[in-house]
């Protein structure tokens, strides 16, 4: 009686180890060599991409911006990052790009949220806006992350650079006054307003 | 004797190795270009491509590009007609001209070229505003004569392709850049790569 | 205890009812409901159809929408309401297309192609753009709208609300909303079309 219910135990036992490691090895779906790398940084620190490298050079926001002439006006805030991207080795556009904060949420090109970036020739500096529409109390823990390939994350270098806003901004940001995208650029001629918007002149002509 | 098992570990690591190495087979290399066909400036390059049609068939184009000239680029395609190209601070923009002989009928669209400069950077030839200049992507056939597509329809309006013609592709560099080689290409793993004389 | 052993049918069935009516409880009373399970509500009333939280509170048929006129012979109905996701990441335009219809017969696409199944538009009622898909922790005044027949707009709107589940994608594994099931349904009134449709602009 003893030896059975000593053999049993430690079968249970065996058994309970086996489905406990079964449930902390990665799965088939998982695939952690896949994972994109992720580089930190924060707000003016130039962060490596492995084909080129991405600064974070302002962040703004604001409850309107203006893109092809029309207003985006927002229930929650418009977080604006102005950024540039210079390739090292081949042309790269960044495509992807989200907002996170510490809570797990997640913000993504997807709605009226839009990057407006072209490719970055080697050594030719892109100068790049996202815009992305979040709730005022992300905030505080808001990080953006910006990769390469949008379609497909895996095996590339992803940037993650923290925004340091506070709640200050997020108070400061609803009565700001609405933001004109400006047009993607390269090279490394002044921005100037050469924005996505028609001519605010009035009298017609397009700027 | 027991020991002796301890043999099949590096065996063991080694098949694990690579049966993970069969991701790069299935993922990474077979779009890298690396079936290259080299030449010269100057002289004409004979160059096999293979592309897969519509019903999964292997075509193959073949034809002769001679890499004329890399020089600096004046102008640009404006709204109604060419425009002098406005400098824009850190860029550069070369012309790239190719002569390319090649049957009237061999589908030559999607065509990719880039540039690789004396330091191994690669600027590929990509449509893109460069200050008020819009640059166009590169093409490989003239203006309004063009083959088939490779659905076998033609582009309405077009005349026919001549058998022998010339072409300039535009790239965008920095202004550091030292033209070494260009680089032809529709689909991995075929380029052709000719180098640029001094 | 001893009755219950004397009586163990009796415990039995009064076990069962009980365990019944707490199941019930818990997975959402004895609302009244519809064959195909989705719940009456009245209008203006917020409904949780995953991952969305929707109030719709009243429609109106018109014949422009943020100065755009319906093509000749249509014309639009625009119900106004709230949305907000409750997903934690941005959902698309697909789940949100699809959480949302109504009986309506005649109806067009985006495309101005007939649909079978009335498809919605959504529209921010602060500046007239579309939203094709949200992310979390907005709460957007919107304007659902659709595109029928002229003659065939009717005077009261059942609109049929549904609800998704996240799971992955059967294609490619891919985390996302599908299976969309009918979970609550509305009656509005349809405040009638202008009496004259206005002259196009710019004749």
């Amino acid at each position: 009686m003893g030896r059975g219910l000593t053999t049993g135990l430690v079968g249970l036992g065996l058994l309970a180890t086996g489905s406990l490691l079964q449930g902390w090895l990665p799965d088939d779906d998982a695939d952690p060599g896949a994972e994109p790398h992720v580089r930190s940084g924060g707000v003016g620190d130039r962060i490596d991409l492995r084909t080129a490298t991405v600064t974070v050079d302002e962040v703004l926001g604001t409850t309107r911006v203006e893109q092809y002439g029309s207003e985006l006006v927002s229930p929650g805030l418009w977080v604006v990052v102005r950024y540039t991207v210079v390739a090292t080795e081949e042309n790269t556009p960044i495509t992807f790009a989200e907002l996170g904060d510490a809570d797990g949420r997640v913000w993504g090109l997807v709605g009226r949220n839009a990057n407006a970036c072209t490719e970055s020739p080697p050594g030719l500096a892109a100068h790049c806006t996202v815009f992305v529409e979040v709730p005022p109390d992300a905030l505080p823990t808001l990080q953006l992350r910006l990769a390469r390939l949008s379609r497909d994350t895996r095996f590339d270098a992803m940037a993650e650079i923290d925004l340091g806003l506070t709640r200050a901004d997020a108070e400061a940001f609803a009565t700001a006054p609405a933001y004109a995208v400006p047009a993607p650029s390269l090279g490394d001629d002044d921005l100037g307003d050469d924005d996505l918007g028609d001519d605010d002149l009035g009298d017609g002509e397009a700027s | 004797m027991r020991w002796r098992w301890l043999l099949v570990l590096p065996v063991a690591l080694a098949l694990v190795l690579v049966a993970t190495a069969s991701r790069l087979q299935v993922f990474w290399w077979p779009e890298q270009l690396h079936d290259v066909t080299t030449g010269s400036q100057g002289a004409p390059l004979e160059v096999s491509d293979a592309w897969e049609d519509a019903e999964g068939h292997e075509q193959r184009r073949d034809l002769t590009v001679t890499l004329l000239e890399v020089v600096p680029a004046t102008q640009v395609e404006g709204f109604s007609g060419p425009e002098p190209l406005v400098p824009v601070a850190g860029s550069a923009v070369w012309e790239v001209r190719l002569r390319l002989e090649v049957d009237p009928e061999v589908p030559l669209g999607g065509c990719e070229v880039s540039l690789v400069d004396t330091r191994g950077r690669e600027a590929a030839a990509a449509g893109m505003m460069l200050g008020e200049s819009s640059v166009p992507g590169p093409t490989c056939e003239p203006e309004g004569r063009t083959g088939p597509q490779y659905d076998g329809s033609r582009l309405e309006g077009d005349r026919p392709r001549p058998p022998t013609y010339a072409v300039s592709v535009l790239v965008v560099t920095d202004d550091d850049a030292v033209p070494d080689r260009v680089r032809l290409w529709w689909e991995a793993p075929d380029v052709a790569e000719i180098s640029v004389r001094d | 205890m001893a009755i219950a052993r004397r009586h163990p049918w009796l415990t039995a069935t009064t076990l069962a009812l009980a365990v019944a009516l707490l199941l019930t409880t818990v997975l959402g009373g004895w609302a009244r409901s519809t064959p195909d399970g989705a719940v009456s509500v009245a209008p203006g009333t917020a409904v949780d159809a995953m991952p969305f939280r929707v109030r719709l509170d009243e429609a109106a048929a018109g014949f422009t929408l943020d100065g755009r006129d319906a093509e000749p012979g249509q014309a639009f109905i625009v119900v106004t309401g709230q949305i907000e996701s409750m997903a934690p990441e941005s959902v698309t335009s697909t789940p949100l297309t699809d959480a949302i219809t109504a009986d309506l017969s005649s109806s067009y696409d985006q495309f101005g192609s007939p649909t079978e199944v009335p498809e919605p538009g959504v529209r921010v009622a602060a500046d007239g753009s579309s939203l094709l898909g949200l992310g979390p922790g907005l709460l957007y005044d919107v304007q659902v709208t659709f595109v029928v027949d002229e003659d065939s707009v009717p005077d009261r709107l059942t609109v049929t609300l549904l609800e998704h589940t996240r799971r992955a994608s059967a294609l490619d594994g891919d985390l996302g909303w599908y299976d969309a099931a009918p979970v609550a349904r509305l009656t509005l009134d349809v405040a009638p079309l202008p009496a004259v449709r206005p002259e196009p602009e710019g004749f």
